[in-house]
């Protein structure tokens, strides 16, 4: 811009402006990742006038917003836009899904890694399938039969997002970041621990292994730092070691020094599903969990057959392993399996 | 305790994934929120900057979503690209800090307790300046009516029409990075111009 290069003042403020620029450039362009973001605080700590020059440009592009009405902005605009044929429409779709979200490993066959442009990422599982990750922290993830959680950790806080499924954790203490979980209503935040949330529909469930937890339906105000875990923690439900806690339909259960239940419903995670005189519903409910085919129950009279069994999910062929379970079922209890195809069908057996 | 209550005041609603409980554009909320997020997040982090407290940076992405609820054709708006709906998210923010800005001006104003008021940005702004606004917005309108063709085509329909760097690169005819250097030296004439034009009168 200007060539008086010996004007060390101006050259130096120059540089400082096209720094500027460079950030409200990259601010607005939706892919900010999270190292241009600390850079840009550690820039503007560097030098009042970087933040002069930054919030700047910043105000402006702002106040510019208010001309949106301006019938001469407005004759700019659809000028500008004359050129937009229908067929770069169908390519922008394209290219900007393509460059939003990009795949970066296919771990086994089903389970997917996306990490999304600005550095979270997004783990999910297929039905049947089941998978540990290591998180950047040290902290470690398994993700039940067809879970998705987004995992956003930057400097201020560690954040999951349970989208749908089942997770146990074991996280790594970070005294400076609070971990917590967002599932549903509810925020977790885990105070160095191993445990598990799973999420069906409006059904919460927590299961504590070890350590405590803090669960609040107050999703505002969750920790993202220490000093506000204290003014969290006065707001919520504290859950111990051995707790299992449910939350439904405004409803909540709290069962203490239950590690045996604990171990069962997290028992998925060494490849066995577990039940011990539970509800033939409940445990259908669960088996289709991991089921490839359906498996309904058509008759009300066997719904509440108490019921204990063991579904193996380290099979390659989870159809058959589901149909094992139904023919040890048919053997011990009043119930037919009726095959089809698509679904297996439970009625009662009369004979 | 726990609280079980279910009172739909606005605070109450504002989290994302409180979105669940609502038909209709439910799924395409829940998408996008599951998917910007953290672009959000860090957007609005980066405009209050460092000084501005994380409870205003959560409170503007909570808001931010609560208007993309309340948004008429969400879901058409919503079914657009990534990077498109990006977009349009960050200009929804940038309205909800503007809101916010402005009302503090206005409660300043009202307690008239000094000549000075924290801005959105978190730098401090004399009265006179924010007076001056209205003057600046003519002297940023002749500013962007000079810019050079492409960089001025860039500005405006990334600026006025909402497109996203990648949809004005498409748009243009040129590539992302063009888009990007356009951008950078309509920002740059802009404020050459505006402070010329603060200087002259």
């Amino acid at each position: 811009m200007t060539e008086r290069a010996d004007d060390s003042v101006a050259d130096s403020s120059n540089q400082a402006e096209r720094r500027a620029q460079w950030f409200v450039m990259r601010l607005y362009s939706g892919d900010m990742t999270a190292s241009d973001e600390s850079e840009l605080y550690r820039w503007l700590a560097e030098d009042p006038g970087h933040r002069r020059a930054y919030e700047h440009l910043v105000q402006l592009r702002d106040v510019s917003g208010d001309l949106a009405g301006d019938k001469d902005i407005a004759a700019l605009t659809r000028n500008a836009l004359g050129a937009r044929t229908r067929t770069t429409f169908d390519r922008r779709w394209v290219v900007g899904l393509a460059a939003a979200v990009f795949l970066v490993a296919i771990t086994g066959f089903l389970a997917k890694v996306l990490v999304t442009s600005d550095g979270a990422q997004i783990f999910e599982t297929a039905l049947g399938d089941r998978q540990t990750f290591a998180l950047r922290d040290g902290s470690s993830v398994t993700l039940n039969s067809g879970s998705r959680i987004l995992v956003d950790f930057d400097s201020l806080g560690r954040r999951i997002l349970l989208d749908f499924g089942e997770i146990f954790l074991e996280v790594a203490k970070d005294p400076e970041r609070t971990l917590t979980i967002r599932a549903g209503d509810h925020v977790v935040a885990a105070l160095g621990t191993k445990f598990s949330v799973h999420l069906a529909g409006d059904r919460l469930e927590i299961a504590v292994a070890a350590g405590r937890v803090a669960v609040t339906d107050d999703n505002i105000r969750y920790p993202r730092q220490t000093e506000f875990l204290a003014r969290f923690e006065a707001g919520s439900l504290i859950l111990n070691a051995g707790s299992v806690a449910t939350f439904e339909q405004h409803r909540q259960t709290v069962k203490e020094d239950s590690i045996e239940e604990v171990e069962r419903l997290q028992s998925w995670r060494s490849g066995r599903v577990r039940f011990e005189d539970q509800r033939l519903m409940e445990v259908i409910s669960e088996v289709n969990r991991y089921s490839p085919v359906k498996v309904l129950i058509e008759d009300s009279t066997i719904a509440d057959l108490r019921i204990s069994a063991v579904l193996n999910l380290d099979q390659v062929e989870m159809a058959g392993q589901v149909e094992l379970l139904l023919s040890s079922l048919e053997d011990i209890h009043p119930i037919k399996v009726v095959r089809h195809p698509d679904r297996f069908v439970l009625i009662a057996d009369r004979s | 305790m726990l609280r079980t209550d279910r009172t739909l005041t606005t605070r109450n609603t504002s989290n994302v994934v409180n979105f669940r409980r609502k038909d209709g554009a439910s799924d395409a909320l829940r998408r996008i929120a599951l998917e910007h997020e953290p672009a959000l997040r860090r957007f609005v982090g980066a405009r209050l900057s460092a000084h501005a407290d994380r409870a205003d940076q959560e409170d503007v992405v909570q808001e931010t979503f609560l208007r993309v609820a309340r948004q008429e054709g969400v879901e058409e708006k919503l079914s657009r690209s990534l990077d498109s709906v990006r977009s349009y998210l960050f200009s929804i923010a940038t309205n909800v800090i503007r809101d916010n800005y402005r009302k503090a001006v206005t409660r300043q104003k009202h307690d008239d307790l000094t000549r000075h008021v924290p801005t959105a940005l978190g730098v401090e702004n004399s009265a006179e300046e924010i007076v001056s606004t209205q003057e600046q917005l003519g002297f940023v309108k002749a500013a962007i009516m000079k810019l050079r063709p492409d960089c001025r085509d860039a500005f405006v329909l990334n600026r006025f029409e909402g497109l996203s760097y990648r949809e004005v690169a498409d748009t243009m005819n040129v590539s992302v990075s063009m888009v990007e250097k356009h951008i950078m030296r309509a920002l740059s004439d802009i404020r050459r111009r505006v402070d010329q034009g603060l200087v002259d009168r």
